[in-house]
């Protein structure tokens, strides 16, 4: 044994190159397929990691109407949830673009902090890197945001990624251009609303599984259909809270109101009477002034007949007192006779009766004196107003004076009192006057602010007179269940992941397969070069296996070391390229790199076994034979005339190179069929690796130009019948001229293993060329929708293995069954697509279509400008740009493009250490021939050229051969690598050829001209030695 | 001056740490047209003249002039044409290329040169007019000897070298052999130098130069050469 050992290490010395190229195909094979196969799980763990890590909610629940705790509460009570978190999100102007503002929560969905801290008070935010810095000023706007948010300026204090936004892409919003353009996070504590946005869920184990595994998918799915379970409760409930509580809201707005019209009545009613008290005051002040008036005219006269009456009395007593005075004048002497002559009489009489007193009874003397008497007393008062008379008339005199006095002081009182009533009219007129138009002013106001007041209690009426009829119109709340698949990229990332291990199912397979062979053509040739030694061992009596051993522990150790270091160079460095190249599309931390130990071990045993295999086949051979034969050289293989050359004159004109070349072509069979296989394994690989490129690249520009001819597509608020004249000015306004309505509508159908979602489209007319072109892919005759059946799209088609004509079961969201028949089956390449006319979807589902969205074409080159007056319009939810579409597909392809680089690199390796093993083994082979011709004296570019001749026409054969297996191999990875809503192009560019031709071509090259210095430095004398 | 003429070639080869002087200043001429044989034990360092003869490898020291041209201050390129035109080689193994007809072997020597003679003539020459067509693992050791000649021969060198020509024949066939060369030498006046350790052959040589220990131990000048026919070993 421990010769055998020895003989190995021997062997391994004096065979250094043929012991590296070995070791080199077993360490590229085994490397590159194990670093391609692992590169997705690393991808997922990856993920896996950064999401747990940073607490990825598992779940999130949103609603239309928001979360409360009792719907936290209750979603709780599922089992496998762990845990719920009720948080806050809204989505708000910065600037003019949009993005969304995170609540902060410790336990879930955690910021990565790069840069920066965490905010410590509230006007402070995390900021997506890359987008924004440290000290900026965030200052959002949105209306009505100060009901949502305590602050609305923030200060950048981090810069962070979030496991929500892996992508590039952040996802829609409802508001402005509906383009998601960064995220910030805030502390909690600035949310002033009064329910959740949003519930995040974490579900018990989840976080021991792997994201985007089988496993981990299952288990959320279990848990959405659960909650799917209580979601229509929780929307009634949630339904009827609000409804409750809004009318409560509204009744109490509906009191208060009330209660402010009656005073509002109340105090213009004051305000009326007082205004009515004015005016009859001043009616009042009128009348009166209009008697005084009357008064003073009456006074006017009545004073001046006074005076005037007392001018004429006085006159008559002035003309009385003339009379009185000249009448007094006239009788004062027979007046004062008179009463002299009476008083003389009864003087005489009194003293007659005195004397007759006793003459006569007393009676009668009584009654006579008595009138006696009282003629005295008379004629004494007449004698006294004769007397007075004088001063009574003087009396009268100064009387008159005074009377004319007074008459004149009254005349002169009249006229100033006349006046000063008059005065005194004309001010009570005036201040009627001003009284009558601020009375009129009062009354305007007055009738103004009843109107006002009506007005407004009208209008409050009428607001709660909307707003009940809104809450009877409001729609139950609507739950959203979504699961980390909602986040943008999330998904994106799996894809790629898988598009990767897709074609890592093929490539490395028939890498392994190459260098296989490669090492069959080694080991075959090693034997044979050393049948002179087995043949020693052999008649000496060593058994085969003993012989054997040695070449066995050869390539054991070739093969382990190759496998081990090629699966540690493979494991770290194939996964760190492809992760490298998606780094641009995905925010992720550095890749974790996982090296499965089972499958490490398994792929080394899988390649000793497998080499060990082929050197115990080649070696068979060998040990067949007598030791004697063996010690004898291998006669050369024998030279033999080839078909051609019974054709002379072609054989003829075939220089001498030209006849060893073709010679050699039909002699060394095995080595010609190594080379060939080898090139046109690695001219197979190259034009696959172009031909996915292609395949991806023109489905774009095939879906989104050809196919779908539409600018863009709005989805629409609500279902509508037809485009009113509003909205069609709206339409137009924005430069839309065509437009199509279509209903849209998720269906899914199911194969064996699988239920795949497609839309249902549903146009207004049938006629849609303008819009999506539904043409067959290989005749290209174009169809029409018509009323017996339905057109599909072609990978729906295969995916359900039906052609036209036949029946297919279709289930709508709420899976329901419908069967309909497709007419035709057409050209698309992104998703399915069923197209319907009108009256079959009446027929199929009894009810005409309301359509959802509206296709359009447009010339406007504003385009954000346009959505975002679109969104405004409020008639438009979301409007989506087939550019768009197309700058995701383009990033997809652009990752797409740098695998298969990777790919296209692999396969350039391959094909040089292919080139460079067989281009060795071939001058090995033949080099006493090499030799001989060096001898002879050709120049070394005529030897290379010898040598060339044979191993370009090879490779030219090699690439024909491969080219020509390129396209099964390009079918066979297409059809593995395609996923289920994708229909790749399986048209390779005629470029694409031309640059697998080129690129193997040019590896050939490079071994050639490696080769040449090769050729160069073989020793004639050594190699022509002698036969050992 | 001689139409070939070496002086003091020296040739060492580095055996691990150990030098060894494989030529230790061997010096000897030839005249047109001669037929040399050197002789010398194995390792004595023939086969090393030979190959710095004929250009397959480089002297450490000494000059070979050959018709008036020195070779040993030929670079690569020039060597190769030397040896392209002026050299023809017959190996003890034959060395033919199997994948080619006898015709085919002798004609990819002739095609490289100057003035090539007629291949199937030269075939004819040796005797082999019938077995033209055939590959040389149809024919016998001495018949691709011959072809080896021809081949050699349809260069028209200057110098015909011969390595053990007969080493892996059997008498008959070696002496069928020396007589072409002899045979060529004669009537074709082409100068001929066969290498052997066989002292036989040195009776048909017009030139004997021994060979020992790398250095030339006796020159005889063979005034009558025995016919190649007429030896025996």
């Amino acid at each position: 044994m421990k010769l055998i050992l020895k003989q190995s290490i021997k062997k391994v010395k004096g065979s250094l190159g043929r012991f590296f190229s070995l070791f080199f195909i077993v360490l590229l094979g085994v490397g590159f397929f194990a670093g391609i196969k692992s590169a997705r799980y690393d991808m997922y763990l990856t993920g896996d990691k950064y999401y747990d890590d940073y607490k990825l909610m598992d779940i999130k629940i949103t609603s239309t109407l928001g979360l409360t705790n009792d719907d936290i509460k209750e979603v709780s009570k599922i089992d496998s949830i762990e845990e719920v978190i009720g948080t806050y999100s809204i989505d708000a102007f910065l600037d003019k673009e949009v993005i969304r503002v995170h609540a902060l929560n410790k336990k879930v969905n955690l910021p990565w902090i790069k840069e920066g801290r965490m905010p410590q008070s509230d006007d402070e935010c995390l900021a997506e890197e890359g987008k924004y810095k440290i000290g900026y000023e965030i200052n959002l706007s949105l209306d009505n945001i100060e009901d949502s948010l305590k602050n609305t300026s923030y200060k950048v204090v981090g810069l962070i990624r979030s496991p929500m936004y892996i992508g590039l892409e952040k996802g829609i919003t409802n508001i402005g251009s509906g383009k998601l353009e960064s995220y910030i996070y805030i502390n909690e504590s600035n949310f002033k609303l009064e329910a959740y946005t949003e519930l995040y869920l974490k579900v018990k184990n989840a976080t021991s599984l792997i994201s985007y595994e089988d496993e981990y998918e299952r288990k959320i799915n279990q848990v959405t259909n659960e909650l799917s379970k209580i979601k229509p409760v929780m929307e009634t409930r949630r339904y009827e809270e609000i409804q409750e509580q809004v009318n409560n809201e509204i009744e109490k707005v509906e009191t208060e109101l009330k209660i402010e019209r009656e005073k509002g009545i109340r105090e213009l009613t004051s305000a009326k009477e007082k205004l009515d008290e004015s005016k009859s005051k001043l009616e009042t002040a009128k009348k009166r002034l209009a008697t005084s008036q009357k008064e003073l005219e009456n006074n006017k006269i009545s004073g001046l007949e006074k005076i005037n009456n007392a001018k004429k009395e006085l006159e008559t007593g002035k003309a009385n007192y003339q009379q009185k005075l000249t009448e007094y004048n006239n009788t004062k002497e027979t007046t004062e006779k008179f009463i002299n002559d009476t008083k003389l009489y009864l003087e005489q009489q009194k003293l007659e009766l005195e004397n007759n007193k006793d003459n006569m009874p007393l009676e009668e003397y009584n009654q006579k004196l008595e009138i006696l008497n009282k003629q005295e007393e008379e004629l004494k008062k007449k004698e006294q107003q004769f007397l007075n008379a004088p001063i009574e008339l003087e009396n009268t005199k100064k009387l008159l004076a005074e009377t004319e006095t007074k008459i004149n002081t009254e005349e002169k009182t009249y006229y100033s009192e006349i006046e000063k009533a008059n005065n005194k009219i004309e001010e009570a007129k005036q201040e009627i006057i001003t009284g009558e138009a601020s009375l009129e002013a009062g009354y305007k106001d007055y009738e103004a602010a009843n109107t006002s007041f009506e007005n407004k209690i009208q209008e409050a009426y009428d607001k709660i007179e909307a707003q009940k009829q809104e809450l009877e119109k409001m729609p139950k709340p609507k739950w959203y269940v979504l699961d980390r698949t909602d986040n943008p990229g999330y998904t994106d990332f799996k894809n790629d992941a898988l598009r990767v291990d897709a074609i890592a199912s093929v490539f490395p397979v028939f890498f392994l397969l190459v260098a296989a062979l490669v090492c069959l053509n080694t080991m075959t040739r090693m034997v044979e070069e050393e049948r002179g030694e087995i043949g020693i061992y052999k008649a000496l009596g060593y058994n085969n296996f003993k012989i054997i051993s040695s070449y066995l522990i050869y390539v054991l150790v070739a093969t382990l070391f190759g496998s081990v270091i090629g699966l540690l160079i493979g494991y770290n460095v194939l996964p760190r390229v492809i992760f490298g190249v998606y780094s641009f599309t995905y925010y992720l931390p550095n890749i974790i790199i996982y090296i499965d130990p089972l499958m490490f071990t398994l792929i080394t045993l899988v390649a000793i076994l497998l080499i060990l295999s082929v050197t115990v086949f080649s070696c068979y051979n060998e040990l067949k034979e007598q030791p004697a034969s063996l010690l004898r050289p291998k006669p050369p293989k024998k030279g033999k005339k080839i078909f051609l050359e019974n054709i002379k004159w072609i054989w003829r004109h075939i220089s001498f190179t030209g006849k060893v070349t073709i010679r050699n072509l039909f002699r060394y069979k095995k080595r010609i069929f190594m080379t060939i296989i080898g090139i046109a394994g690695c001219t197979a690989l190259t034009l696959t690796g172009f031909g996915l490129r292609d395949g991806i690249s023109s489905i774009v520009k095939l879906q989104y130009g050809k196919i779908f001819k539409y600018t863009g597509l709005l989805v629409l608020n609500e279902e509508i019948n037809t485009i009113d004249d509003e909205f069609k000015t709206i339409l137009e306004k924005e430069k839309i001229t065509d437009k199509l309505l279509v209903r849209q509508e998720l269906f899914s159908f199911k194969t064996s293993d699988k239920k795949h979602d497609f839309y249902l489209m549903v146009p207004q007319t049938n006629k849609i060329d303008k819009f999506i072109d539904l043409r067959n892919r290989t005749t290209t005759e174009q169809y029409e929708l018509n009323d017996d059946g339905v057109i599909i799209t072609e990978k729906m088609a295969q995916l359900l293995g039906i052609k036209k004509g036949e029946n297919i079961k279709i289930r709508n969201s709420d899976n329901s069954l419908f069967i309909v028949k497709v007419n035709e089956i057409v050209e698309n390449y992104a998703y399915h697509y069923m197209y319907m006319s009108n009256n079959y979807y009446e027929k199929i589902f009894g009810t005409k279509p309301n359509y959802n969205i509206i296709l359009f074409n447009s010339n406007n080159e504003n385009k954000d400008q346009q959505a975002t007056n679109l969104i405004d319009s409020g008639k438009v939810l979301n409007v989506n740009f087939t550019y768009n579409n197309i700058k995701t597909f383009d990033t997809m392809v652009s990752s797409l493009n740098k695998i298969v680089l990777v790919i296209l690199g692999a396969s350039c390796l391959l094909a040089f250490v292919v080139l460079y093993n067989l281009t060795t083994i071939n001058i090995t082979e033949r080099i006493r021939e090499i030799a001989t011709i060096k001898v002879l004296g050709f120049y070394d570019k005529e030897v290379s050229s010898y040598i060339y001749k044979e191993t370009v026409t090879l490779t030219i054969i090699g690439i024909f051969v491969g080219l020509f297996l390129g396209v099964f191999l390009h079918a066979f990875v297409m059809k593995t690598a395609e996923m289920d809503f994708i229909m790749f192009s399986k048209n390779i560019k005629f470029i694409s050829y031309v640059l697998s031709f080129g690129i193997t071509l040019f590896f050939s090259a490079l071994v050639l001209l490696v080769t040449h210095f090769k050729l160069k430095k073989i020793d004639m004398i050594e190699s022509l030695k002698s036969v050992e | 001056m001689a139409y070939i003429e070496l002086k003091n070639i020296r040739k060492e080869y580095m055996m691990g740490d150990i030098k060894i002087k494989a030529l230790d200043g061997v010096s000897f001429s030839i005249e047109k047209g001669e037929l040399v044989v050197v002789l010398g034990p194995s390792g004595a360092g023939k086969t090393t003249v030979l190959n710095i003869l004929g250009g397959m490898d480089k002297a450490d020291g000494g000059t070979i002039n050959v018709d008036g041209n020195n070779i040993t201050k030929y670079n690569r390129k020039k060597l190769i044409t030397y040896r392209r035109y002026d050299i023809g080689f017959v190996f003890q193994f034959y060395n033919l290329v199997q994948n080619l007809t006898a015709l085919e072997n002798v004609e990819l020597a002739s095609q490289i040169c100057k003035n090539p003679l007629n291949p199937e003539k030269v075939l004819k020459q040796v005797g082999l007019e019938k077995r033209m067509d055939n590959f040389p693992a149809q024919l016998s050791g001495g018949e691709q000897q011959r072809v080896a000649i021809a081949r050699a021969i349809a260069k028209n060198p200057k110098l015909l070298l011969c390595d053990e020509p007969t080493g892996a024949l059997d008498s008959k066939t070696g002496t069928k052999i020396l007589e072409l060369l002899q045979n060529t030498c004669k009537t074709m006046g082409m100068t001929v130098v066969i290498i052997t350790h066989n002292s036989v052959m040195a009776d048909i040589a017009d030139k004997v130069i021994k060979i020992k220990n790398g250095t030339v131990s006796d020159i005889i000048i063979n005034k009558n050469p025995v016919d190649a026919k007429e030896i025996n070993w």
